[in-house]
């Protein structure tokens, strides 16, 4: 029999300041060895539950704390974090803020000196854990070039260098690009059966394979906990597809199937609005970003950049923008050098997009550069934010909203300037499946509205989904450009681009045997969720 | 900000504590001998390493501490009311002693930003935290420094980034100035408080703090070349000022 790693018993939360419990009475157990798979939409209290298995909260973020958590014996709460990294390792979701130290190497040995590991065993514990990552050939660099990917998984290679007793991932593979997650989860699969692992993932059909139990979360109570197969048995799909989250694929395809040719058509006639000649930029004092690329993007379209981590995307992003000038070649937006005030472009952070204290004054604000005048500004503000479902909020500091309703907001301020080409960085990452599917609608219509969108991604569903055309950069230059059926349909291309199509768009290409009316079919089920029998419900 | 850039120059190799101790034996000197003859040794010194290390130090870095250098120095030279006229404009005189207590203090001032930026460009963040600790120091409040380095470029990227939105958005930068700060200094408060909350729960959720000591598996160790180069500027420092003082020149 195996030891009991995991109990939580009546656990109650509520933050400091707080109108009310984030966690609601929850209650599960693991024994060791054991793959838990949070489920449940944004702001359901997954990441809040996390922090409780390390003690972090209440040791660092305070609030009223109820109930039992022991993590093999140990209380998280009385225990306190540091020693728990004895037994636990935690990766958070922004890989950025965890970073500690200033070289790949240093930043893995950081807990194994803090343990006393000696200089040898932590060497080689490094090493070994840096080729899991695949990180292993810059272990010198510093951690500053890296891109967010490699950050991310350099955050992984911290925590597996630990090698705790339970890992306690929150959305591990968010900036990962396909190849690269799919790769993760598979070295993190020879800990199966040794270490206890809970992890919070919206890329659920990479993980779904390899967990024991799921525990599905909603608005801070347990709504299931089991076995993954019994999830379907005791929760219908409809209801599991009206609480927003993210659910293995293939099984909700099993919805949609058999109505495939009811959406879509072709694209409106476009002409080219961006155009990219040669560009080739080098950071100051650092690596070449981005080597003699030569693209464009189409009016009215929605135009998709992809490419492994690191490869130059964000790069790009910016030189469109006008906010990076390119050493050679040359960028014209609609005939014109490119400038940040011409153009919507919205960051990786939302937070760094807000500057008034309040969400409508903040709308509002993007209107008036819009040329509105002040009182129509406001007016057209608010029903903005009624057409984003975001009108409770108006009145709130956009700094206290949940990271998708942030990432939404940001979106909006962008739409709200009403400029012909809107640039978008990971616009989708970390949102549960409601608010991707929301984001993903705004961007179609926006290019339907006749602007030119482009975004930089790593989110397969979000490419097959809304691409018009797909743009693929592999270590600073573009490989590829044209249209995503074009894309999809060459498996070399997609390997190359480390992307790996949705699985449900699998499916259904080996169903249909048509790749065009399969891209309809997926587009149906993700955009407008218009699944025969779902209308009432959703 | 962290000037910090990795090489292999003479003052790479010596150990952070050399480096202070050779500042701090700088300092002491520049106020034991505050003519000008002394300062020009340090300056000297100071130029000559510059040239042998080679730091890449940002021009705004440059020109941030000629301001404070030509501002410090002129401020002086007027302060001084009385002695032999040397430009006379009505409202502003300056007198022949006070532009040279000016310039004397100018480069008493430039030789100590000279001596820390070589000491900030040539100094691993990690060795300095690892050279404090080792003289006894909490390693908890060594690495103290290690973080501010670490946070430091963050926040000039979050702020680089506030800024970059607020041109994208065409925010109005001629309104009141109390409003253009706090429109400012929210989200970068709000960024930088999320990520020292981030960052110090990513140091404890790795032990940080669990063991009274800690492992350095990239040790620092003063070794000759340390003592052989503190002896140098010493030798520098004594010979120089005998030669200054007791030598009388034509």
């Amino acid at each position: 029999m195996r030891n009991e790693a995991v109990e939580v018993s009546d656990l109650w939360f509520k933050y400091l300041g707080g109108r009310s419990f984030v966690l609601k009475g929850i209650s599960f157990s693991l024994e060791e060895g054991e793959w838990l798979l949070v489920l449940g939409p944004t702001g359901s209290g997954k990441s809040t539950l996390l922090l409780t298995l390390n003690g972090i909260i209440p040791c660092f973020i305070p609030g009223e704390l109820k109930g039992e958590v022991r993590v093999f014996g140990l209380d998280p709460a009385k225990v306190g974090v540091a020693e728990m990294a004895r037994v636990t390792a935690i990766v958070l979701q922004d890989p950025e803020a965890q970073v500690i130290a200033f070289t790949v190497e240093e930043e893995v040995a950081f807990a194994l000196e803090n343990l006393l590991v000696p200089r040898d065993e932590g060497l080689r514990r490094v090493a070994e854990a840096l080729r899991a990552v695949g990180l292993e050939n810059l272990r010198r660099e510093a951690v500053d070039t890296l891109s967010m990917g490699q950050k991310q998984r350099l955050a992984l290679a911290s925590a597996l260098a630990l090698r705790p007793r339970l890992l306690i991932l929150d959305e591990p593979t968010a900036h990962l690009d396909p190849a690269s997650a799919l790769e993760f989860y598979k070295v993190l699969s020879r800990l199966r059966g040794e270490t206890t692992v809970i992890v919070v993932e919206h890329r659920v059909d990479y993980v779904w394979e390899f967990v024991d139990k799921v525990l599905l979360m909603e608005n801070g109570v347990v709504k299931y906990f089991g076995d993954p197969e019994g999830l379907f048995n005791r929760i219908s799909l409809p209801y599991l597809l009206k609480t927003g989250i993210w659910i293995p694929e293939v099984l909700a395809g099993e919805l949609v199937r058999g109505e495939p040719e009811e959406l879509g058509g072709p694209s409106p006639p476009s002409s080219p609005a961006i155009v990219a000649k040669q560009v080739s930029y080098r950071y100051p004092g650092g690596r070449e970003a981005l080597r003699q690329v030569s693209i464009t993007a189409e009016e009215g379209r929605v135009t998709c950049i992809l490419g492994p981590n690191g490869s130059g995307k964000t790069t790009l992003l910016k030189l469109l923008a006008g906010i990076l000038k390119p050493d050679h070649g040359y960028v014209l937006i609609y005939g014109q050098q490119p400038r940040p005030e011409k153009v919507a472009y919205v960051m990786q952070n939302p937070e760094h997009m807000f500057v008034a204290r309040s969400v409508l004054e903040d709308v509002a604000l993007s209107l008036k550069s819009a040329g509105y005048d002040e009182g129509e500004a406001r007016r057209r503000a608010y029903s903005l934010l009624r057409e984003y479902s975001l009108e409770e909020y108006a009145d709130r500091s956009p700094f206290e909203l949940s990271q998708g309703e942030k990432r939404l907001l940001s979106l909006l301020l962008m739409a709200a300037l009403n400029r012909r080409v809107i640039l978008m960085d990971e616009p989708t990452f970390g949102l549960d499946r409601r608010y991707a599917g929301i984001v993903a609608r705004e961007l179609m219509k926006l290019a339907r509205a006749g602007r030119t969108v482009v975004v930089a991604t790593h989110d397969t569903w979000l490419v097959s989904a809304i691409s018009d055309k797909v743009i693929v950069l592999r270590e600073g230059r573009a490989i590829f450009e044209g249209g995503a059926v074009e894309f999809l349909s060459q498996p070399k291309l997609m390997a190359e681009a480390s992307f790996s199509p949705p699985p449900l768009l699998r499916a259904l290409v080996g169903e249909l045997g048509d790749l065009e009316k399969a891209l309809l079919t997926y587009k149906r089920y993700l955009l407008y969720q218009g699944v025969r029998g779902l209308e009432s419900i959703l | 900000m962290s000037l910090y850039y990795e090489g292999a120059s003479l003052l790479h190799r010596l150990t952070p504590l050399t480096k202070i101790v050779v500042t701090l034996i700088a300092m002491f000197h520049m106020v034991l001998f505050p003519q000008l003859k002394y300062i020009l040794l340090h300056l000297m010194a100071a130029t000559a390493l510059l040239v042998t290390a080679r730091p890449r130090i940002p021009i705004r870095v440059w020109a941030g501490a000629l301001a404070v250098v030509v501002g410090h120095g002129w401020i002086n030279a007027v302060m001084v009311r009385s002695g032999s006229l040397l430009l006379d404009l009505g409202w502003l005189k300056v007198y022949w002693e006070g532009l040279e207590l000016g310039i004397t203090l100018a480069a008493r001032v430039m030789a100590i930003i000279l001596y820390s930026i070589l000491v900030a460009a040539t100094t691993n963040p990690r060795d300095l935290a690892v050279s404090i600790a080792k003289l006894g120091v909490d390693y908890r409040y060594a690495f103290a420094a290690y973080v501010t380095f670490r946070m430091a470029p963050l926040v000039r990227r979050d702020l680089e980034n506030v800024l970059m939105s607020r041109k994208i958005r065409g925010v109005k930068t001629r309104v009141n100035p109390i409003e253009l700060m706090a429109s400012i200094l929210a989200p970068l408060l709000s960024l930088v408080v999320r990520r020292s909350t981030l960052l110090s729960i990513s140091m404890e959720s790795r032990a940080f703090g669990a063991l009274r000591s800690r492992a350095y598996y990239w040790d620092v160790q003063s070794g000759v070349r340390d003592y052989a180069f503190l002896a140098a500027f010493l030798t520098y420092l004594i010979v120089g000022t005998c030669l200054l003082t007791y030598v009388n020149y034509p």
